[in-house]
C-alpha cells in the first residue's frame, strides 16, 4: 500500500459548473476534517452519502459537497474524499492547494489511476492503457515542464540549487575529509548563504501570482446589482451567447465561468448572480456566491444600470468592493444618463481623476468591449507581467519549491541551534532534493563530483 | 590433499580473508588459493584501518562477525576519531595498524579456522558447467572441485607497475602478477576494464629531521573498532605533519613531461579522491603546499609511509621532490612510489549477492569490483563469502539495504550505479547517515549477522546484554525530575531556561548544552554503565526527532525495495517505458524496484509502470 495521501482536481479543466477534487489515501477523513466543516464532523461520515458543509481555504470560503468514499469500496481501493464544488477552476485549484498545504500531496500523472489498479480495481486490460497514460501524461508533463522551464525559470532554479549544491559540498568535505587542509565554512558563513538562498527562493515563490494568472488566467468579475446586464456584457466580451438573458431580475443564479484570450493574454470571466436581498434559497446560494467573487477576483468590473439612479443596492456594491483593481461600468449608455455620478465617487473616495480612470460608459457593443478588453490588459500588463522575467506557472514547481523552502527553513533552525554540521546537513539535503524534483539534479553524485571539483582532498 | 569444496576463494587479501573466513565459520568446506602466503591481508598501501566512512564499514564487517576490526584493535599502533566535534553521525575511527603483525595475526586466524584449507597456488580458470560454477583450475595443473567461488583478486589482474619511464608486470610490492586469469573471465563474457591506482615512498626513519615537524599523537580514551575488543588498545607511536614546498611543485610543473599521468603513457582510470601529488599541484595552482603524513609503517622496522605523495614520476625525480619537502631535506627513499594498472569487472554484471548474473556460483569481490580501500575490500568480500556460502544451500541471498549499512550502500552503488574509477566510501554517500553510525553498527547487524550463522554465540549474548543495558537506561531517562535545587543549579550551569514544573529526564538530554553527562553528575543515575553505550542512548534521545525522520523515510523506501523484479522479464516488450529506460533496466537487470528508481535514466513514471506491470504478471499467475 502506498503511504501517502494525493489530491488533484478530477474533472477537466476549463468548463463546466461543477468540478471535482479528489484526494485518496489514509489520510483523506484526517486531512478534510481539517478544511471542512459540517453538522457531521467529517471523521463521522457515512460511507457514500453527500454532506453540504463549507471548506475553508485560505482566501476564500466555499460552500460545497463532500463524499466518502471507504476502503476499499472507491476508485482507487483506498480511503477517498471528493468534493465538489462550483465555479470552475479557480475555486478547485483553491481547495487543491489548501489540502496540499495539510498535508496531501500531488497526484502524478495517472496515479489515482495507477493507485487503483495495484489495489485490484481495475480489470487487467486496462492496465496497459494505464500504462501507456502514465507516461503519456508525464511526457506531456514533462514538455509542458520543459516549456516552462526553458530560459530565465530555468536557469533561476538550477542556480539556486548549484548555490546549494556548492554549500553542501563545502560542509560535507569538512565532514568526508576532515584533516585536509581546506578552510572550513564557518557556522556564520553557512548562515549567510542559507539566508541568503532563503530570500532569493521566496522572491521566486512570490511570482506564484503571475504565474497563476498566466496558466489560469485574469479573474475578472462582473458584480452588480440584478439586471444591470451582467450577462450581455459578459456575452459581449466572450463574443458570444453564453450566458442567458432577459429582462428578469435573479435570471443569472449561479457563477459561470468562461475565458478568452486578448493580446496573448487569458482571461478567465466570471459573471455572478446579481447582488440583492431574495427569499429565493436557490438565488440566495448563488447571491453568496457573488460576494465571494468580490474577494477573490484580480479586476472587479462593477456593473451600473447608467439609465436609473443609484439604489441601496447598488451603494452595497459599490461599499464592499475590497481592492484597487476595479472599474465602474455604467451600462446602457444608449439610454439617458440617470445615475449620480458624484455619489458614486464619493462612496469609493475617489477624487475626479481617478475616478474617471476608472470610469468606462458601455452600452455592450464592439468598440465598448474592446475598450474594456485594452483597460483589462494595461491593468495586468503593468501591473503583474512587467519586469517580471521569471514566474513560477507551473502548479508542482511550486509544490516542490515551496518544500524545498520549508526545509531549508529548518536548517537555518538548526544552524541558529547550534547543532552539528551533520544534522544540519539533513535537512540542507533534504530542501536540494525538492529543487531536485524540478530541475532533474537529484543524483547525489553530483554533490561528490562538486566536492572533487572544488576541494583539494585525498592521500 | 582434498580436492573437493563448497567454496574456493580466489585471492588473499582483504576481501579474500573475510570471504573465506565469512564462508568456513558458516560450515563451508572452504578453500583459500593466493599467490603467495606472505601476502595475506597485506597492507599494501598505507598502515591505517578505518577513517571518515571506512570505520563505519569496520565496525559493520565486526557486527556480522567479521574480523577486520578485530585484526585492526589487536595491531593498533595509533588511534584517533575522527571528526569528534562534528556531530553524530560522521565520527570515524581510524587507526594506525602496524603491518607486519596486520598480516602475521590474519594468517594466524586464518590457520586456526576450522573448514578452511589455505593453499599457494594462481588460480589460472574458473570452470564453469551449463551456467554453473563447477571448479577451478590452477597454473600449477591441479583442478578443485567447487560449487561456488568467490574472486578476490584485488589489483593483481595483469598488474603492471610504473615508475617514470620504467614499467614492469608486476603486482604490488614486487609480489607475482595473476597474468593468466583475465583470459578466463574473458572466455566466461564478461565485461573487464582497466584501473589505475598508487601508492607513495616509504623513507628511513632516521633520515628524518622530526624537531621541525608537527607531532600528530593518539586518543586513549576511544572506542576500539570491534564490540569484541574489552581492552582498548594502546598508543604506541606518533605520526608527523609536514608539507610540500615551492620547490617541489616547480619540480613537478617543470617535468611534467615526464610524468606518465602526463605524457600519455596512463591512460586508465585513476581515482578522483586519491590524487597523485602531481595531479594536486597541476589542478589546485592557487595552493601553495600540500601537507604530507609520515606514518611508521609498523613497530619492528624503520620504514615511514609518505601519505600525500604518491606519484609515478621516475626515481630521479622522486628523490628531488621528497628532498624539497620539509624535514625530508636528507631523507634516505626505502621504497619508490609507483603508479599500478590493473583489470578489474564492471561491476553492473553483478546483483546485490555480488554474484554474477549470468553465471550461477560465482562471486566477486574487493577491488576487481572496481572499488578501493581495504575496507571496501572487506565489506563485499564478507557479503561475497556469506552469499557463496548461501548458495550452496540454496538459501536466498544476503542483501544489506542502503538503510541498513554503509556496506549496502556501497553494494547498491556499485550494482545499480557503477562506477568509472575506483570507488571509495564516503560518508555524503548515505542517505541515513544520522542512522548508520560507528557506535550503533551492532545494533543494526547482529541480529542479521547471528541469524545467518555468522555471528558466535559468545558475541551474540554480549549483543544482548547490550540491548537490555539500552532499553534499562532509555525507561531511567523516562523519570521525571522536580523543580528541585539541583536541576536549577545544573540548568543555570549550562545557561539554560528553567522549566515551570518538572521535567522528564530524556527531555532535559535533548536540550543543547546538557549532556548523560551530566544527568549522572547531577542525579548520580546510571553511574554504571560503560560510556560507549552511554553514547549510544544520548544520541537515540538527544536526535529522535532527526531519526525518527529517517526511519519514515527508511518506511517509505522500503516498499520498493521489497519489490522483486523477476530476472527474466523483456524490458523491451513492456509498453509504455522510455525507450532509454528499457535500455538501461535490460543492461543493468536489477532486483528490487527500489534499485530501478536509483538508476540514471530511470523515471518516476518508469517505476509507475513497471508496478502496474507486475502487478499484472502477478494476476496472470
Amino acid at each position: 500500500m502506498e503511504n501517502t495521501t494525493i489530491v488533484a482536481i478530477a474533472t477537466p479543466l476549463g468548463s463546466g459548473g461543477v468540478s471535482i477534487v479528489r484526494m485518496s489515501g489514509s489520510q483523506s477523513l484526517t486531512i478534510a476534517s481539517q478544511v471542512f466543516s459540517c453538522k457531521t464532523p467529517v471523521m463521522q461520515f457515512h460511507p457514500r452519502m453527500m454532506y453540504l458543509g463549507t471548506f475553508t481555504a485560505a482566501d476564500f470560503q466555499e460552500q460545497c459537497l463532500a463524499v466518502y468514499f471507504k476502503s476499499p469500496y472507491s476508485y482507487t481501493g483506498e480511503d477517498v474524499i471528493e468534493f465538489q464544488c462550483h465555479g470552475g477552476r479557480m475555486i478547485a485549484q483553491g481547495i487543491v492547494e489548501t489540502l496540499l498545504s495539510h498535508g496531501a500531496i500531488l497526484a502524478q500523472a495517472g496515479e489515482f489511476s495507477k493507485r487503483a489498479f495495484v489495489n485490484g480495481k481495475l480489470s487487467l486490460d486496462q492496465a496497459e492503457g494505464i500504462m501507456e497514460m502514465i507516461e503519456a501524461q508525464s511526457q506531456s508533463e514533462i514538455r509542458a515542464g520543459y516549456q516552462l522551464l526553458k530560459g530565465k525559470l530555468q536557469s533561476t532554479i538550477l542556480s539556486m540549487q548549484n548555490e546549494l549544491t556548492t554549500l553542501l559540498a563545502s560542509i560535507e568535505v569538512s565532514l568526508d575529509y576532515p584533516e585536509e587542509d581546506i578552510e572550513e565554512e564557518t557556522r556564520d558563513r553557512v548562515i549567510q548563504k542559507v539566508q541568503s538562498l532563503l530570500s532569493s527562493m521566496d522572491q521566486l515563490l512570490k511570482t506564484k501570482h503571475t504565474g497563476k494568472i498566466i496558466r489560469d488566467g485574469v479573474k475578472i468579475a462582473l458584480v452588480g446589482k440584478p439586471n444591470t446586464g451582467k450577462s450581455s456584457l459578459m456575452n459581449a466580451l466572450l463574443g458570444y451567447e453564453r450566458a442567458i438573458v432577459t429582462n428578469i431580475q435573479g435570471t443569472t443564479r449561479d457563477i459561470i465561468e468562461e475565458y478568452f484570450m486578448y493580446r496573448g493574454l487569458k482571461f478567465c470571466l466570471v459573471d455572478t448572480a446579481g447582488i440583492r436581498q431574495s427569499q429565493d434559497v436557490v438565488e440566495k446560494i448563488g447571491i453568496e456566491k457573488s460576494w465571494n467573487a468580490l474577494s477573490y477576483a484580480d479586476i472587479l468590473l462593477v456593473v451600473l444600470d447608467g439609465s436609473q439612479p443609484l439604489t441601496k443596492e447598488d451603494i452595497d456594491v459599490l461599499q464592499h468592493i475590497p481592492h484597487h483593481q476595479y472599474f465602474i461600468l455604467i451600462n446602457k449608455n444608449d439610454l439617458p444618463l440617470a445615475i449620480d455620478e458624484e455619489k458614486i465617487s464619493s462612496i469609493l473616495s475617489l477624487d475626479q481623476k481617478s475616478y474617471e480612470e476608472k470610469r468606462l460608459y458601455t452600452s455592450a457593443t464592439l468598440k465598448d468591449v474592446e475598450e474594456i478588453k485594452e483597460k483589462l490588459y494595461q491593468v495586468v500588463s503593468t501591473k503583474d507581467l512587467e519586469g517580471q522575467g521569471v514566474v513560477l506557472t507551473n502548479f508542482r514547481h511550486i509544490e516542490c519549491l515551496e518544500r524545498a523552502k520549508q526545509s531549508l527553513e529548518k536548517a537555518l533552525l538548526d544552524l541558529q541551534q547550534n547543532q552539528t554540521l551533520d544534522i544540519v546537513c539533513i535537512n540542507l539535503k533534504d530542501s536540494w532534493l525538492a529543487m531536485g524534483d524540478v530541475t532533474g539534479n537529484s543524483q547525489n553524485e553530483n554533490i561528490i563530483t562538486e566536492i572533487f571539483e572544488k576541494f583539494c582532498v585525498g592521500k | 590433499m582434498e580436492k573437493q569444496y563448497d567454496v574456493v576463494v580466489i585471492g588473499s587479501g582483504h576481501a579474500g580473508c573475510e570471504a573465506c573466513l565469512a564462508s568456513a565459520r558458516m560450515g563451508r568446506k572452504t578453500l583459500l588459493l593466493t599467490l603467495n602466503l606472505d601476502s595475506i591481508a597485506f597492507l599494501a598501501c598505507n598502515p591505517s584501518i578505518g577513517g571518515t566512512a571506512k570505520g563505519h564499514l569496520v565496525c559493520e564487517i565486526d557486527a556480522l562477525g567479521g574480523q577486520m576490526g578485530i585484526n585492526a584493535d589487536k595491531t593498533t599502533i595509533q588511534r584517533r576519531m575522527l571528526n569528534a566535534s562534528k556531530g553524530p553521525a560522521v565520527q570515524s575511527l581510524r587507526a594506525q595498524t602496524d603491518k607486519i603483525l596486520y598480516h602475521t595475526e590474519m594468517k594466524k586466524t586464518l590457520e586456526n579456522q576450522k573448514n578452511l584449507t589455505i593453499r599457494q597456488a594462481e588460480a589460472s580458470e574458473i570452470v564453469v558447467d551449463d551456467g554453473k560454477v563447477v571448479g577451478v583450475k590452477t597454473k600449477q595443473g591441479e583442478f578443485y572441485d567447487t560449487k561456488a567461488v568467490v574472486i578476490a583478486t584485488g589489483v593483481y589482474l595483469n598488474s603492471k607497475i610504473i615508475v617514470g619511464e620504467y614499467t614492469n608486470h608486476i603486482g604490488p610490492n614486487g609480489f607475482a602478477p595473476a597474468n593468466e586469469l583475465t583470459k578466463s573471465l574473458l572466455d566466461l563474457g564478461i565485461t573487464v576494464r582497466r584501473f589505475k591506482t598508487g601508492t607513495p615512498v616509504r623513507i628511513h626513519a632516521d633520515t628524518i629531521h622530526y624537531d621541525q615537524l608537527e607531532k600528530q599523537y593518539g586518543e586513549d580514551d576511544i572506542q576500539p573498532f570491534s564490540f569484541m575488543t574489552t581492552k582498548k588498545p594502546k598508543n604506541k607511536t606518533i605520526c608527523y605533519l609536514t608539507y610540500t614546498t615551492s620547490k617541489t611543485h616547480e619540480i613537478i610543473l617543470n617535468h611534467l613531461d615526464r610524468s606518465p599521468l602526463y605524457n600519455g603513457m596512463i591512460e586508465s582510470l585513476g581515482p578522483r579522491y586519491c590524487p597523485s601529488i602531481e595531479t594536486k599541484v597541476v589542478r589546485f595552482k592557487d595552493k601553495d603546499r600540500h601537507q604530507l603524513f609520515l606514518e611508521p609503517e609498523a613497530l619492528s622496522t624503520k620504514e615511514v609511509y609518505v601519505q600525500g605523495l604518491s606519484t609515478s614520476f621516475p626515481v630521479d625525480l622522486q628523490e628531488e621532490m621528497v628532498h624539497s619537502v620539509l624535514g625530508l631535506e636528507n631523507a634516505h627513499i626505502m621504497r619508490d612510489a609507483y603508479a599500478i594498472e590493473y583489470d578489474c569487472i564492471d561491476s553492473l554484471q553483478l546483483d546485490a549477492s555480488l554474484g554474477l548474473k549470468k553465471i550461477k556460483g560465482l562471486y566477486f569481490a574487493g577491488q576487481v569490483n572496481g572499488t578501493s580501500g581495504y575496507e571496501e575490500a572487506a565489506a563485499q568480500g564478507i557479503i561475497a563469502g556469506i552469499n557463496a556460502s548461501r548458495y550452496c544451500t540454496h538459501d536466498t541471498p544476503f542483501v544489506l539495504k542502503r538503510s541498513d549499512a554503509y556496506i549496502g550502500v556501497l553494494i547498491d552503488d556499485l550494482v545499480t550505479k557503477g562506477t568509472n574509477e575506483p570507488y571509495r566510501m564516503m560518508t555524503s554517500r548515505a542517505e541515513y547517515r544520522l542512522w548508520l553510525r560507528q557506535d550503533n553498527a551492532d545494533l543494526r547487524l547482529t541480529q542479521m549477522g547471528y541469524d545467518i550463522g555468522l555471528v558466535t554465540k559468545q558475541r551474540y549474548k554480549k549483543f544482548l546484554q547490550k540491548q537490555a543495558i539500552i532499553s534499562q537506561c532509555i525507561q531511567t531517562l523516562q523519570q521525571h525530575v522536580g523543580p528541585d535545587e539541583r536541576l536549577i543549579q545544573l540548568l543555570t550551569e549550562k545557561g539554560e531556561s528553567l522549566p515551570q514544573s518538572g521535567i522528564k529526564l530524556a527531555d532535559l538530554l535533548k536540550r543543547g548544552t546538557i549532556h548523560i553527562e551530566d544527568l549522572i553528575k547531577t542525579y548520580h543515575i546510571l553511574d554504571e554503565v560503560d560510556p560507549a553505550i552511554l553514547k549510544t542512548v544520548e544520541i537515540q534521545i538527544k536526535y529522535e526527532g532527526y531519526l525518527s525522520k529517517q526511519e519514515i523515510a527508511i518506511a517509505q523506501a522500503k516498499n520498493q525495495e521489497s519489490i522483486i523484479l523477476p530476472d527474466n522479464i523483456d524490458y523491451y516488450a513492456i509498453k509504455g517505458l522510455r525507450i532509454e529506460a528499457q535500455q538501461k533496466l535490460d543492461l543493468i537487470r536489477p532486483h528490487t524496484l527500489g534499485q530501478a528508481s536509483r538508476i540514471s535514466g530511470v523515471s518516476p513514471a518508469d517505476i509507475s509502470v513497471l508496478t502496474v506491470y507486475l502487478k499484472v504478471k502477478r494476476n496472470q499467475k
